[in-house]
Order: structure tokens, then C-alpha cells, then sequence
């Protein structure tokens, strides 16, 4: 990864790890908040860090928006308060003198997401991904989903191969799996992970991560287990 | 008396704090008046003091809750939250819904009138209209003493 310019605008503990996760991966970092406190969160990472700068100043001040360094090579700008209406004019106010950079903004209330859309700014909407983190658990209660973007329509299973198992001591190409599913992963008892082919065998206590849409789930299980 | 009626106009107002009951009181006397506060204490402002609208308890950051009290039918929307952020996101977004709204937002900090500008949102800031009224009052003071 080439050395980027971040910008992060507010954001307490959330700040402090993204800023911390983009300076070990060799980038540069403004973070700007009018809030002291908030600066001396990520003071800690200056003595370690010397591509971090921080900045102390209104957010929303359009003046000095508007005199932004964007002359370097700028990865992101990345807004996120706890407050949806600071985030919104701060980005309002970045995509006014900066098109082409591209804004992150955290939204803390999905109802919000469209406004921030329509001026081009990506979101991050944390409830969202919870709700239906929620919902696909409390519906299947062994999907590993977490980092599932699609996780509405594709389900991500993991499933572990007991004795007596339909697809116990088979090989993959005899399974009948149901319509667009795939068995993606095959995780060995001892560790050894591979991506299984039809010739593949699956054995006992052998872990299965499987793609599926989310209307076969039931199906695929019926088929394996 | 007809002629008179046609004249009311129905006026949404978004926060009913100092500015907004004041507003709202103003208003009621001649007009149709909603209220929306997302604290209903906010409402004691009006109580007792002859005010004639309609009061509503909506979290005001909720933009899709203040989208169904049909706010495209209202002739006129104050915003006038004491939070310029608020105040700016929620006039963005209800024009976004209703292109067509005619809406008035409250400015607090004389330094955040660019951005409702910029972004075509009509304003008005109580305390620059304060400082200037003083200072119009004090020239004339001066130049009567003259």
C-alpha cells in the first residue's frame, strides 16, 4: 500500500484505532476536532508516530475547509462524530471545494443515509450492519456473518461434519447440493485449511464454510447434515 | 370577513424553544400553527398564553418522522433549533423531499451564514439582526444628540 494522506475528522475511541490502524500501515494522518479532549485522546500517538498531525480548529469553519491541503495523494476523508447533523455539514462543505476526494461519513441513524448519499458521500451506518446482524444470528444461529457485506441476500455457514452426516466420508462431487450454493472452504481437524474439489472428501469433525443464497440455507443443511 | 380568511396561512415550526414559542404564539393569533419539539416540556413555553395551534412531540433529527406531518402542505417552515448542524441538515433534507417548501432556518452563530448560503437555504440570524438594531439604535441616539 502506497504512503496516503487520511484526513479523520472527530470521533473519540473510534478515531484513535482507525488513526492508529492507518499510521502502522505506513500512512499519513490530519486529525482535526474542536473538541480538546477528543485531541488529547490521540495525543498518546505522536510520541510513536511522527506522520500524525493534530489539528484543533471548528470543523464546519468554511474558510479554513476551503484551504485544505489536497495537493497530496489524499487516500480518504473520513467524518465521524456521534453527531449525523456536524457530520453532514462538515461533508456538505468538503464536497463543495473537493468533487473528486473520497468522503467517508459515520451515520449514526440510517434514516439519515439518503442525504448523505445524494452529495456522494460513502457511509458508514453501524446500525444497520448490527440490525441485520441480529436478525441473520437469531435466524441461523451458525452463520459466521460478521464481515458479510451482502449478509440480506448471501448467507455464509459454517458447519461441522459429525459421524453419521449425509455427507460423512463422501466425496464432493456426490453430494447433491441445492441451487447456488458452494462449499468454499474445508477446514481438516488438525488445522489445515483448503479449498475443496470434486474429488475432495469429507471426513469427520471436518469444518465446511459454505456460500449460499439465504433462501437455501435449510435446504443446504438438510443436504449435509 | 372572506377576504381576511384567505389571508391564513398554515405555518410549521420546528423547535419550540425562546425563539420558536415566541414565534408560535405571534403566529397563532392569525394563522394555522404546528409545533414540533422532541421534548414535550418544550410545550410549557405555550401553555396558559393563549396559544390556538397544534403542538407535536417528534425527535426533530429524525428527518423521515418530520417527513410524515406532511410538511409539503405547510406554506411556510421555520427551523429554529438552537443547533446551526441540526438546523442546516434538516433544511437540506426537506428540501430534498419537497423541492418545492418555502422554509426559513434559524442561523445562532453569525459565522455559519455562508453555509446556508452557499447552499441556498433561506436564513435569518437573530443575533446579527440584535447587534444590528443596537447599532442603528445608537446612531440615531448619537445623532439626536447632536
Amino acid at each position: 500500500m502506497s504512503r496516503k494522506l487520511f484526513y479523520i475528522f472527530e470521533g473519540k475511541n473510534l478515531a484513535f484505532s482507525l488513526t492508529k490502524k492507518l499510521l502502522l500501515l505506513g500512512n499519513e494522518v490530519f486529525y482535526i476536532s474542536n473538541d480538546e479532549k477528543n485531541i488529547k485522546v490521540l495525543d498518546g500517538l505522536k510520541a510513536y508516530h511522527k506522520s500524525l498531525e493534530l489539528i484543533q480548529n471548528d470543523p464546519t469553519d468554511i474558510n479554513w475547509i476551503k484551504n485544505l491541503d489536497m495537493s497530496k495523494k489524499v487516500g480518504a476523508v473520513i467524518v465521524i462524530s456521534e453527531d449525523d447533523a456536524l457530520n453532514f455539514v462538515i461533508t456538505w462543505l468538503l464536497r463543495q471545494f473537493y468533487e473528486d476526494v473520497r468522503i467517508m461519513a459515520l451515520v449514526n441513524f440510517p434514516e439519515n443515509e439518503f442525504m448523505f448519499k445524494n452529495i456522494n458521500v460513502s457511509t458508514l451506518t453501524p446500525i444497520s450492519w448490527m440490525e441485520k446482524l441480529i436478525e441473520a444470528s437469531l435466524n441461523y444461529e451458525d452463520l459466521t456473518d460478521f464481515f458479510n457485506p451482502y449478509v440480506d441476500k448471501l448467507s455464509i455457514l459454517e458447519l461441522t461434519i459429525n459421524e453419521g452426516d449425509k455427507s460423512c466420508n463422501k466425496k464432493l462431487k456426490d453430494i447433491k447440493l441445492p441451487k447456488n450454493t458452494i462449499i468454499g472452504v474445508q477446514i481438516k481437524s488438525d488445522g489445515t485449511i483448503f479449498v475443496p474439489q470434486g474429488d475432495s472428501e469429507i471426513k469427520v469433525e471436518d469444518k465446511l464454510i459454505i456460500f449460499s443464497l439465504k433462501e437455501e440455507v435449510q435446504a443446504t443443511k438438510e443436504a449435509l447434515k | 370577513m372572506f377576504s381576511k380568511n384567505k389571508n391564513i396561512k398554515f405555518i410549521v415550526i420546528i423547535g419550540c424553544g425562546r425563539l420558536g414559542s415566541e414565534l408560535a404564539l405571534k403566529f397563532s393569533k392569525t394563522h394555522n400553527v404546528v409545533v414540533i419539539d422532541k421534548n414535550e416540556e418544550s410545550f410549557y413555553r405555550l401553555s396558559n398564553r393563549n396559544f390556538t395551534g397544534f403542538t407535536h412531540t417528534i425527535d426533530t433529527t429524525d428527518i423521515e418522522a418530520l417527513n410524515k406531518m406532511k410538511l409539503d402542505k405547510a406554506d411556510l417552515v421555520y427551523i429554529v433549533t438552537p443547533d446551526d448542524n441540526l438546523n442546516f441538515m434538516l433544511a437540506y433534507g426537506i428540501k430534498m423531499m419537497k423541492y418545492n417548501i418555502k422554509l426559513i432556518a434559524r442561523v445562532n452563530d453569525p459565522v455559519k451564514k455562508d453555509i446556508f448560503k452557499k447552499a441556498g437555504v433561506s436564513l435569518f440570524c437573530p443575533i446579527e439582526n440584535s447587534v444590528n438594531d443596537l447599532v442603528e439604535d445608537f446612531e440615531n441616539f448619537e445623532g439626536n444628540d447632536n
